[in-house]
């Protein structure tokens, strides 16, 4: 009952933030995080997974410091380093959406680097060496070859981090940006007496987002997996062969033996 | 402009190193109370989730939607703003004889590392053919026999990657607990920023810090993946 009496009061600056009388907040501002995060780390993250699988050794060793290094420091240190760097470096205070939109970069564009690397991977060998056959040079390789098909099959894998980032937005409440999370806070504050509910309420529309996001990754894994059932030759090898391409094809998937055998 | 002296001495000295290092104590205090509770519920969820009844499993993917679907911070709001008000009376007395953010603090990681543990844990049971358990039956074996001896020690090499990732995890999730005012590592190294200006000094050694702990067991987690992919690829083949 809370919940709803708090909506009633509150839709708008739960949605907006101060917005149109002040900064844009609330709701919004957490979408623009995650858009604008997962745009500017998609890049970087295909650069380092390129990096790491085709650079010079140098580059390449360079690149997997950047990913183990990037993941194994917290979101908040880098939101500090960068929050407090800028304004000793430019002679300015630093921008809270800024900060938060480049800490979120740096740390989500290595464990993206790391999804999209695995995409890579996961391409049969042959396409390689048969680009390589036809005298492919590498840039063509990797924009007529290898990102058409790693798009479709690393997407789920994007739709969750999307859901990481948005959680990790609420980390903006700290450098005081007026995100969903510090938005309700300020409601919290407002009603001075209600935090259960406020927060309950917070938990409530993070989960609906997060877990329709995972539901979408999940359609399309199955959607996925049903159009290359539908066409994957390894279904139709002799038992043996098969087993051993299920195996090999999708390490992070158990074979489907009974599939299999019946095939053969 | 230009890069300004750094001067390291400054936060080794006097009363800065020691809250450095208090820092440094409570962060690993939390990180060793909370992983051994984690581990411990997070067995008790995978059970209850894999080998009881329906109620059971509903219950145990709820705890875990919830815990995976909404940021740790709000986890943490949750039960150091929210729950703490609900909670019985001399519950709470006890606990603010103490340090409630601290106990809350310990509450919540625990709860949101045994979330994901617990399915790192199903995974591995799941990874392990179903064949085993009737091979082992087969052979005489009772049910808990096959279990204890046949399946569990094939999924533990299967859970132990993602697990070790869970411990990394953990550690960095306990940077979080500062927004509520417990004395860590990067809330002390935000107050010493604070008060000497020493950005680049102050971070670098808790970024230093960090990695200390979650590199090896990074390094470790990669080598124990690449082994257990290398040992499932020769026995497909």
């Amino acid at each position: 009952m809370t919940a709803l009496w708090i909506l009633a009061g509150y839709w708008d600056f739960i949605l907006f933030g101060p917005y149109p009388k002040g900064p844009l907040g609330g709701l919004a501002l957490t979408a623009a995080i995650a858009l604008t995060s997962l745009s500017a780390a998609f890049p970087l993250a295909l650069a380092v997974a390129l990096a790491r699988l085709f650079g010079p050794k140098a580059i390449s060793r360079a690149a997997t410091a950047y990913v183990y290094i990037a993941r194994g420091v917290p979101l908040l240190v880098w939101i500090f380093w960068i929050y407090f760097l800028i304004p000793l470096l430019t002679k300015q205070p630093a921008d809270a959406f800024v900060t938060l939109v480049v800490a979120i970069v740096i740390y989500q564009g290595a464990y993206l680097s790391e999804v999209l690397r695995a995409g890579i991977v996961a391409l049969p060998k042959g396409q390689f060496e048969a680009a390589r056959a036809l005298g492919l040079r590498s840039g063509l390789v990797i924009r007529k070859i290898v990102l058409p098909q790693i798009v479709v099959q690393v997407m789920p894998g994007l739709i969750n981090q999307m859901t990481l980032i948005i959680k990790e937005s609420a980390l903006g409440y700290v450098i005081a940006l007026g995100e969903l999370t510090f938005v309700m806070g300020q409601i919290n504050l407002d009603l001075m007496n209600r935090p259960l509910s406020v927060f309950a309420m917070l938990a409530a529309i993070y989960f609906v987002i997060c877990w329709l996001l995972s539901r979408l990754a999940n359609v399309i894994v199955e959607r996925a997996r049903w159009v290359t059932a539908k066409t994957d030759i390894s279904r139709q090898c002799p038992p043996s062969a098969s087993q051993r391409l299920c195996r090999r094809r999708r390490p992070g998937l158990r074979p489907n033996f009974a599939l299999c055998k019946s095939k053969g | 402009m230009g890069m300004p002296e750094l001067d390291f001495s400054v936060v080794f000295a006097g009363d800065y190193r020691s809250m450095l290092m208090s820092g440094v104590g409570i962060t690993l205090s939390l990180f060793g109370i909370a992983l051994p509770l984690a581990f411990l519920l997070a067995v008790a969820l995978a059970t209850a989730a894999g080998f009881g009844g329906r109620t059971l499993r509903i219950a145990v993917d709820g705890f875990v939607a919830y815990h995976r679907n909404t940021p740790l911070l709000v986890q943490l709001f949750v039960w150091n703003f929210g729950l703490s008000q609900v909670l019985p009376r001399a519950l709470n007395r006890v606990i603010n004889a103490s340090h409630p953010e601290l106990v809350f603090s310990i509450v919540t990681l625990v709860c949101y590392a045994a979330a994901y543990m617990s399915q790192d844990l199903l995974s591995g049971l799941r990874a392990v053919p179903a064949g085993q358990t009737e091979a082992a039956t087969a052979l005489g074996l009772r049910r808990w026999q096959a279990v204890g001896l046949v399946v569990l020690p094939q999924a533990w090499r299967f859970a132990l990657p993602p697990l070790i990732g869970q411990c990394v995890g953990l550690l960095k999730a306990t940077s979080i607990t500062a927004v509520i005012g417990v004395g860590e590592m990067t809330n002390q190294a935000r107050q010493i920023e604070s008060e000497t200006f020493r950005v680049i000094e102050v971070f670098t050694v808790i970024t230093a810090a960090y990695l200390l702990v979650t590199l090896p067991l990074m390094l470790v987690g990669t080598a124990l993946e690449r082994r257990l992919a290398a040992s499932s690829g020769r026995e497909a083949t």
